[in-house]
């Protein structure tokens, strides 16, 4: 214990240096923006800005780019809440209920306790980091196809508390998502699957454009049609901060979206977008009040935020005390630590501390930049919800097309975002939900692979996913909590309005 | 100093009677400013003309950022296009960004590095086969997206020949591995342990047609052992197939040096043998497969400059001068050595002879191992 205090002294003294401090603020500010701008996102900045690092100490080129990726997740939530437009493909959670507690006239709240929870997120994940990383790193080394398999089927479970209209539209979009995700190459054989010839169906359908396109520009074209009730928008805005009733219900949410958010963060391929849909589907299920989910309950954003920023956190567990990255942007970090002769790996704490230790401490500081950052800012941002339409839309329309065309410069997936945003205005004119769809996107595809994985693995048979203890514990958990209900008719009113018209 | 003149009034804004105290109230305060402010009439919603006008010109102007910033120059009076096949952060996006950052030195121009990853590299290798020949946009081309996809995939949306060759830059060894606590020790361990247990023992991949699947299956190969010695099973990416080596998932993995090197020397993982003709400097004491007696496992990655067919003779004299500096800057090879790669050079006609070897290596490979994307 003594030994990591000492440590930690010693990380915050190399952060304290005003080089390092100005490259952790250079950092988070970049993040943040980066994080605002829907569909460019920290993978493609850490990649351009990865050259101008080479000529600077290795430290503060990490320092730099962590604060770009979870300075990402900070700014993520921003458009969310204003304009319903995931600026990170976490955060397409938050804008279920961020946006329509910003219609309500409550967007500042909104941006506040998801700034706040992302700071308390972070912060839980970084003092995860310190004292369970090397644990959590073997452990998560035990989670091969058939654990990943039960937690996968674990997630779909929870889609269906995702829903909140009819049961059977939202199942019929997780079919539709579940199609969507199986377009692309296949993981055993390689034969492409309806790809109909073209070269970029082969690679599948990216995840951002279709959700930029759902959420986004789906809104666009509802509200042109709709010439909606923007007073609410322009009357002033009651308090820019979350007032006291607000806190306590968000306390719980923040608490278990920290635990849940770490936790998922550590696995590899676990990551940011299922723990935030997680953290949503825990809140929606502990909730007294499920009901108001869907419609502007701030739970609906306390969780979600809180999860994806200590999943952020939690990503660095594998990264700096395995050398494995758990998702694309460690494998970048991991690509620059290694042009800068730091060799990733169990070695690397030992090898070098005072990377480890240095952008540990990083964080911490860079956390609190960013909440110093953030809070002054929501009043700037509350202001843009205030210009004419007539203006707002066509600037959203553009940032959503340049953000789709920056993920690979490939100009298919501006056209799968139009193509989706027309598909997403028809699913709401029938009470279609989005999120089912994009969760079952999400999961589907993982949830396929490890299959195939696992049966390879025990040449064909089922046994292998009750035989090992951690899968054992996940899939009975999956099955305890789909068969629970028909057991338990605790408030048969409120569950029949929730599951609404069969 | 005379009093500005003023040129409005809003009369629905006064009620009658006062309009004169508003005047008066105006020139008093215009009186105290700067007499060159013109007063800019502006209706609430309506964009100014001048702003207007402006925004048209900068709109126009910018489309002529690709002109050329040295008329009449020799190659290159303009930045150059890099293009790499797969996304940012893996081995070719790397080995791009380290020449960019030394080349422009000795070219005079920029190297601008866009990743277009996509359906195995096709999507950037067909942009670049289709582009025009002036120099201006170059691969970084790799044996997967170069060699194997179009050898192992016949509707390829290029031909593997439809380049001109221009440099090799460096190539990537392979590594056979196997966790620190396996009972193989050595190469030969491994295959009396596939012929003692068949089909028991598992191998992950990142796909059927990758270098991960093709090493181990040549090595099959090679040592007489059927197809199914082994069971693959394939995962996302490389970076995960390593992973689920660690975690005991599978028993080994055929992948290329840098996710492995941190392992092996914490003492995880054993590499059993490198697929160079040469011992790794970062694996002194692990054999090469040809010293174990496997000379024809030698699948190494590579990466290379290819530029559109027939590029005029100028250009390759350009870059031929600069690489050779190139390969004598320190900060480059150090970039390099870090990457875990060896640097080498080949000129164009070496690098074609080289390109038309691998790719038929592939092609055989495939049709025998009966590996075809479809």
């Amino acid at each position: 214990m003594a030994d990591i205090l000492n440590n930690l002294a010693y990380g915050f003294s190399i952060v304290m240096a005003p080089m390092n401090l100005l490259y952790c603020f250079l950092g988070v500010a970049v993040g943040t923006l980066i994080g605002v701008l829907p569909g460019l996102g920290p993978a493609a900045t850490i990649a351009l800005l990865l050259p101008s690092t080479f000529h600077i100490p290795s430290v503060s080129a990490i320092i730099m780019l962590a604060g770009i990726y979870y300075g990402g997740m900070y700014g993520g939530s921003t458009t969310s809440i204003l304009v319903n437009i995931p600026g990170e493909a976490a955060s397409v959670v938050t804008c279920l209920d961020g946006y329509q507690m910003a219609r309500k006239g409550r967007a500042g709240p909104a941006l506040g306790i998801s700034a706040l929870g992302s700071f308390i997120g972070g912060t839980f994940s970084i003092i995860g980091l310190i004292f369970l990383a090397p644990p959590l790193a073997s452990m998560a080394l035990d989670f091969g196809p058939p654990e990943y398999l039960s937690l996968m089927l674990l997630g779909l479970v929870l889609l269906t508390f995702l829903a909140s209209g009819s049961m059977v539209k939202a199942l019929v979009m997780a079919a539709f998502g579940f199609f969507l995700g199986s377009i692309g190459l296949d993981i055993v054989t390689s034969h492409a699957r309806f790809s109909f010839g073209s070269n970029t169906l082969m690679d599948g359908v990216g995840l951002i454009p279709v959700v930029m396109g759902l959420f986004g520009v789906a809104e666009v074209i509802e509200n042109i049609e709709k010439k909606p009730d923007r007073q609410v928008f322009d009357a002033k805005i009651r308090g820019l901060l979350p007032n006291r009733q607000d806190w306590r219900d968000s306390l719980g949410p923040i608490a278990r979206g920290s635990l849940i958010g770490f936790l998922l963060g550590v696995l590899p391929g676990g990551g940011v977008i299922i723990s935030s849909f997680a953290a949503y589907a825990v809140e929606k299920k502990v909730s007294r009040n499920p009901e108001n989910f869907g419609k502007g309950a701030i739970q609906g954003v306390a969780g979600p935020e809180t999860a994806n920023n200590a999943a952020t956190g939690g990503a660095f567990v594998p990264l700096l005390t395995l050398g494995i990255p758990p998702n694309p942007v460690m494998a970048l970090l991991l690509a620059a630590l290694m042009i800068h002769g730091v060799q990733p790996g169990p070695l690397l704490i030992q090898q070098a501390p005072e990377l480890f230790w240095g952008v540990v401490a990083s964080m911490y500081v860079g956390n609190i930049m960013l909440l110093v950052l953030n809070l002054p800012l929501i009043g700037l941002w509350v202001k843009i919800l205030k210009i004419p339409y007539v203006t707002l839309f066509p600037l959203i329309l553009l940032f959503c097309l340049i953000g789709a065309y920056s993920l690979n410069s490939n100009p298919y997936d501006m056209l799968t975002m139009v193509v989706f945003g027309v598909i997403g205005y028809f699913m709401r004119k029938y009470g279609y939900e989005a999120a089912p769809l994009v969760l079952a996107f999400v999961l589907g595809p993982m949830f396929e692979s490890a299959l195939r994985q696992s049966l390879l693995m025990s040449h064909g048979s089922m046994i292998i996913f009750f035989e090992r203890p951690i899968s054992a514990a996940l899939m009975g958990t999956a099955i305890l909590l789909l068969v629970l209900p028909l057991f338990m008719r605790r408030r048969p009113a409120k569950t029949l309005r929730v599951q609404g018209e069969i | 100093m005379p009093f500005a003149r003023v040129e409005s009034v809003e009369l629905g804004s006064c009620s009658p009677g006062n309009e004169e105290e508003e005047n008066k109230f105006r020139e008093v305060k215009m009186s105290g400013k700067n007499v060159q402010k013109k007063e800019r009439r502006k209706k609430a919603g309506v964009i100014n003309r001048r702003t207007a006008v402006w925004a048209i010109v900068m709109v126009l102007a910018s489309g002529f950022s690709n002109f050329p910033l040295a008329w009449g120059k020799d190659y290159p009076n303009k930045p150059i296009q890099m293009i790499t096949p797969y996304g940012p952060g893996g081995e070719s996006d790397l080995a791009a960004r380290a020449l960019a950052s030394v080349v422009p030195e000795y070219l005079g121009q920029p190297l601008i590095v866009i990743n277009r990853g996509g359906a195995g590299g096709a999507l950037a290798c067909s942009a670049v086969a289709q582009a025009k020949a002036d120099g201006y946009t170059l691969l970084l081309a790799r044996t997967g997206s170069n060699a194997i996809f179009p050898a192992l995939n016949p509707k390829a949306p290029f031909q593997y020949d439809a380049f001109t060759p221009m440099a090799l830059l460096q190539v990537d060894p392979n590594v056979m591995a196997v966790r620190a606590d396996s009972p193989y020790k050595t190469i030969q361990d491994l295959i009396q342990g596939l012929r003692a247990k068949p089909g028991q023992l598992r191998y992950s991949t990142s796909g059927p047609g990758t270098v991960l699947n093709l090493g181990v299956q040549i090595t099959f190969k090679e040592a007489g052992l059927p197809k199914t010695s082994a069971t693959m099973i394939p995962f996302d990416s490389g970076g995960k197939a390593v992973t689920a080596l660690l975690g005991g998932h599978v028993d080994f993995l055929f992948v290329n040096t840098p996710p492995v090197i941190g392992h092996v020397m914490a003492g995880k993982l054993r590499a059993l043998a490198v697929t160079t003709p040469q011992r790794l400097k970062d694996f002194p004491d692990v054999p090469t497969f040809a010293e174990v007696g496997f000379p024809k496992v030698d699948l190494v990655g590579w990466s290379a400059i290819f530029g559109p067919k027939n590029l005029p003779g100028e250009v390759m004299e350009k870059w031929e001068q600069a690489l050779q500096k190139v390969f004598k800057n320190p900060s480059w090879l150090a970039m390099v050595e870090n990457q875990h790669s060896v640097p080498t050079y080949l000129n164009p006609k070496g690098m074609k002879e080289y390109l038309d070897q691998e790719y038929q290596r592939y092609y055989v490979l495939g049709r025998e191992l009966d590996i075809l994307i479809k």
